[in-house]
């Protein structure tokens, strides 16, 4: 019993004081509200901690064990020791950290950004190859005339078909993109309001045993 | 100023306060049964049957949770993505089936960890559970992704289900999903991460923005998530006719600006 009312009580008390605090600027509420998001902070952070060392494990046992992405798992380890050792000599603003974080990781999320424009490229292509329905061609012609209006003025300059395809496109972006977009984004705010009000009452405790 | 101070957060917690009251006023009300509203969601009663061929097949269920992390704003998103998999985490127990469960956010793995910790347990079986099954692959989304989809190349995967918030990172596990093969079900909140699960997932595979948030009521079957169902409804439709009051008001001029 212990075990279900104690979590279930601090999560309700802390959750009733940030949103107070959130919705009454009115003291102590605000600063109780700072202090407990903090301590949400601090246990995020040890949660980083717990995250890295079964990243380690995790990695260590497949090379021990040997075996496909044997290799992958190697780079991971060295890689995520060495910063870790690199980073607590010298600190976040470490001249060695700072020059990973710019020359290497930095770069390196870019790729994998990029990377994701030609996948959604080679998605696109595939969709209208799998599923010829009025929605894929829909999507495929948005698609294109999107594309096509985004090309830089210095490159085609906006007249006659150019001036056309530039005009729809910002007029899909103004209008009915952004009208579905408000549209999803009203319905997932509700659904997150509801979902955060179920733990809020205790109807539904994700951090015990139901 | 000073009134748009107090005016935004008074109606914030207004509308709170409506939810609030509704969902006690509709949870009280259909506590002995669950109200059924028309709304379909296939995807969510699927899940047991993955679980029932991985057991058959031999083959692996790989779920991504994405990065939405617990203290960030994509935490409800991410507990609605869990909530979804309740009973695919208490049926892939029962068959000692488990997933591989893969997140981006060190919290989440946490979250994630305990309950399919929580699913051995329930059944008496504590000591059958494998830590190494529920892993936090990396910090940044990309990069997580990136990781998740060498795993599908590495492991292999009978069902990769994409459920939680997701931007277009997912594009890289849409993509691993096509060139190794494998079922696909998948779900996310934002247009960016809708985008690349719409080129891969048929209609009744895929779920779309606040659907997402449905997956609890189909998963668990209580009456507590279908009320939060119906409060959705009932606010949205509420939101909807001040829009069109507003709006209706502002072409005649009433109200001034």
């Amino acid at each position: 019993m212990f075990k279900r009312i104690l979590p279930t009580a601090v999560a309700i008390s802390a959750g009733l004081l940030v949103l107070l605090g959130a919705f009454i600027p009115v003291d102590p509420l605000p600063q109780i509200r700072a202090v407990l998001i903090d301590w949400a902070m601090f246990v995020g952070a040890f949660a980083f901690i717990l995250a890295y060392l079964q990243l380690l494990r995790v990695h260590l046992t497949r090379l021990r064990r040997g075996g496909k992405g044997k290799s992958t798992s190697l780079w991971v380890v060295l890689s995520a020791l060495v910063v870790f050792v690199l980073v607590l000599w010298q600190g976040p603003a470490g001249a060695v950290g700072q020059t990973l974080l710019r020359g290497l990781l930095a770069p390196g999320q870019s790729a994998l950004l990029a990377l994701t424009a030609v996948t959604l490229l080679l998605s696109g292509m595939r969709l209208f190859k799998v599923r010829r329905n009025l929605g894929s061609v829909l999507f495929l012609a948005v698609v294109l005339v999107m594309l096509i209006g985004s090309i830089p003025l210095a490159i085609v300059p906006y007249q006659g078909a150019m001036g056309t395809v530039v005009g729809v496109a910002d007029w899909l972006q103004r209008v009915p993109a952004l009208a579905g977009m408000r549209g999803l984004a009203l319905g997932v705010a509700l659904g997150i309001l509801l979902t955060g009000l179920r733990v809020l009452f205790g109807m539904t405790r994700p951090h015990s045993d139901d | 100023m000073t009134t748009d101070l107090w005016l935004r957060p008074l109606i914030a917690l207004g509308i709170t306060l409506v939810a609030a009251v509704a969902l006690t006023v509709i949870g009280i009300r259909h506590r002995q049964a669950p109200p059924r509203y028309l709304r379909d969601f296939p995807i969510f009663r699927s899940l047991p049957g993955e679980v029932g061929r991985a057991a058959e097949e031999g083959a692996l269920i790989h779920v991504t949770l994405g990065s939405g992390a617990l203290t960030g704003e994509d935490a409800m998103t991410s507990l609605a993505a869990l909530e979804s998999l309740h009973a695919l985490f208490d049926l892939a127990a029962a068959y000692d089936t488990p997933p591989l469960i893969t997140t981006g956010d060190p919290t989440l793995y946490v979250l994630a960890d305990d309950w399919m910790r929580r699913a051995y347990t329930r059944l008496g079986n504590p000591e059958r559970y494998r830590p190494a099954l529920v892993q936090f692959m990396a910090a940044t989304p990309a990069t997580y992704a990136a990781m998740a989809a060498t795993y599908l190349s590495e492991k292999g995967s009978g069902t990769t289900m994409m459920l939680g918030a997701f931007d277009q990172e997912v594009s890289l596990l849409t993509d691993a999903v096509i060139r190794h093969g494998g079922r696909a079900i998948g779900g996310a909140v934002s247009p960016l991460g809708l985008a690349p699960l719409f080129t891969l997932l048929e209609p009744q595979q895929l779920v779309l923005g606040e659907d997402l948030f449905a997956g609890g009521a189909e998963a668990t079957q209580r009456s507590v998530f279908w009320a939060s169902l119906g409060v959705q409804d009932f606010l949205r439709w509420l939101l909807v006719a001040g829009m069109v009051l507003t709006a209706l008001f502002s072409v005649l001029g009433v109200g001034g600006h």
